[in-house]
């Protein structure tokens, strides 16, 4: 479900691409589109271009939805592709380790 | 569309919007006035027609602000802007008699391009989230971008010679001077329907379109279709041919005792709205031997027909006297509506006068 945001001027970076977990923190908490584009006070069509990676955001709007999901920025936007949330919790799956050896 | 909280504005007044649609309005209220005043029989229903537009882009414009899914697909957004092109195009080559249609279509495809990219090129930055702000502006540097490439052609074609003045002078006028306006201000519009990427599907089932919508689209049907159907109605009704036949006062104002005329008087009126009128007055005389046009029936009356959005072209026009002394005259038109002139129909008038002075045949 979670999508890959390519990079725009606005948000350089070093492997060309903006990752971002929007669409698993919105799912998780229940919120439709338009339900989180009220709360960060944007179009709900611009929810959608964010969790597709059409759109990178702006500084102030990376903090409204770092409020919004009570996470930090970090947590959601990343310049490495980001692990799936189930991964950081409870760690590497073990055929994933015997995979990598 | 959500505002934004960081300082109230008041909306301002004089948008690209409003100045564009009171620019096409008073366009064609003067096109109308001209029109009326030049004495064409479908002034009315023109005026009828061009207010149904009126009130069919206002309803337009209050129906709800989200067209629906097919409208946010992108190859629906740019069959939008290449229909607004083609129809610029035909305002450059100003089709006769379908200039009107053609100024009302250009609205209602307005109107249709400002739902479907939901008015972002001309919305206050107070309507805009900060990723729409960015795409207007980003629009709006391509659109006069080219624009100013163009201007700036115009301009050297001004000052490089008499040669070049004269044909922009002559290139910039009428029809290609409201295509030229037209892309003027609607310009970035086009370019945020040619660009944005397919609106995402709502994740709820598309709410059935609310009264208000459903009636917006309705009108937009009917208005786009008015204007065809007028056309087809031109060439399928019947016409309405009236006749009056009278003795002529030539008889008394002649010498000859045998000498009988009649005066003919018809009208051969085709089609409602959309409609062309083909005339015929005449006098014709038979003295026992023969019998002759006293008043009328000659080539220059063959050209006397008039037509509203329509060409009336004559493609028979003759007379001739039998040996036996009759008169025939016929007029043949072929009438076209202007929307349509690949259809077509023959409207043909007969007058026949035997050498008493007996009318035969008319109309």
């Amino acid at each position: 479900m979670r999508r890959v945001a390519r990079t725009s001027s606005s948000a350089s970076t070093t492997d060309g691409v903006l990752h971002n977990r929007i669409a698993v923190l919105r799912a998780e908490r229940g919120l439709s589109r338009q339900q989180l584009a009220d709360a960060v006070n944007v179009n709900y069509q611009t929810i959608g271009y964010l969790e597709r990676g059409d759109y990178n955001p702006s500084l102030e709007l990376a903090f409204r939805l770092s409020e919004v999901f009570g996470v930090p920025i970090e947590a959601i936007f990343s310049r490495r592709p980001l692990r799936p949330m189930s991964e950081e919790l409870y760690g590497t799956p073990p055929q994933r380790k015997e995979a990598n050896g | 569309m959500t505002a934004r909280t960081s300082g109230w504005r008041p909306p301002p007044i004089f948008t690209t919007a409003r100045l564009t649609y009171t620019l096409i309005v008073a366009l064609l209220t003067v096109l109308l006035l001209l029109a009326s005043l030049a004495g064409l029989g479908g002034g009315w229903m023109m005026l009828a027609y061009l207010s149904f537009v009126v009130l069919t882009a206002w309803t337009l414009r209050r129906a709800r602000e989200e067209a629906g899914t097919w409208f946010g697909l992108r190859a629906v957004r740019r069959g939008l802007v290449v229909a607004l092109l083609v129809d610029c195009a035909a305002l450059v080559a100003q089709p006769a008699g379908a200039y009107l249609f053609i100024l009302a279509l250009l609205v209602l495809l307005n109107v249709a391009l400002g739902w479907a990219t939901l008015r972002m090129a001309s919305a206050p930055e107070a309507a805009l989230d900060e990723r729409q702000e960015s795409f207007r502006n980003r629009s709006h540097r391509i659109a006069y971008l080219s624009f100013g490439l163009v201007g700036g052609a115009i301009v050297v074609a001004q000052v490089a010679g008499p040669v070049s003045r004269a044909w922009v002078t002559g290139a910039l006028n009428g029809g290609a001077l409201i295509a030229f306006l037209e892309l003027l201000f609607v310009l970035p519009g086009m370019v945020v329907a040619w660009l944005e990427p397919d609106h995402l599907a709502p994740e709820s089932a598309v709410p059935a379109l609310d009264g208000r919508a459903r009636l917006a689209l309705g009108m937009l049907a009917v208005a786009i279709a008015w204007p065809v159907l007028l056309s087809v109605a031109l060439v399928v009704l019947p016409a309405r041919t009236t006749s009056t036949v009278r003795t002529s006062t030539v008889r008394t104002l002649s010498a000859d005792p045998s000498l009988r005329c009649v005066e003919l008087m018809a009208n051969s009126r085709i089609g409602i709205g959309v409609e062309a009128q083909i005339p015929v007055h005449a006098t014709a005389c038979g003295d026992g031997r023969t019998a002759s046009a006293g008043y009328g029936l000659n080539q220059s009356d063959c050209l006397i027909a008039s037509a509203t959005f329509a060409t009336v072209t004559a493609d028979q026009c003759g007379r001739t006297v039998g040996p036996d002394g009759t008169l025939r005259f016929t007029y043949g038109a072929m009438v076209r509506p202007s929307l349509l002139p690949f259809l077509g129909r023959e409207v043909t008038m007969h007058v026949v006068v035997d050498r008493d002075g007996r009318v035969v045949r008319f109309p």
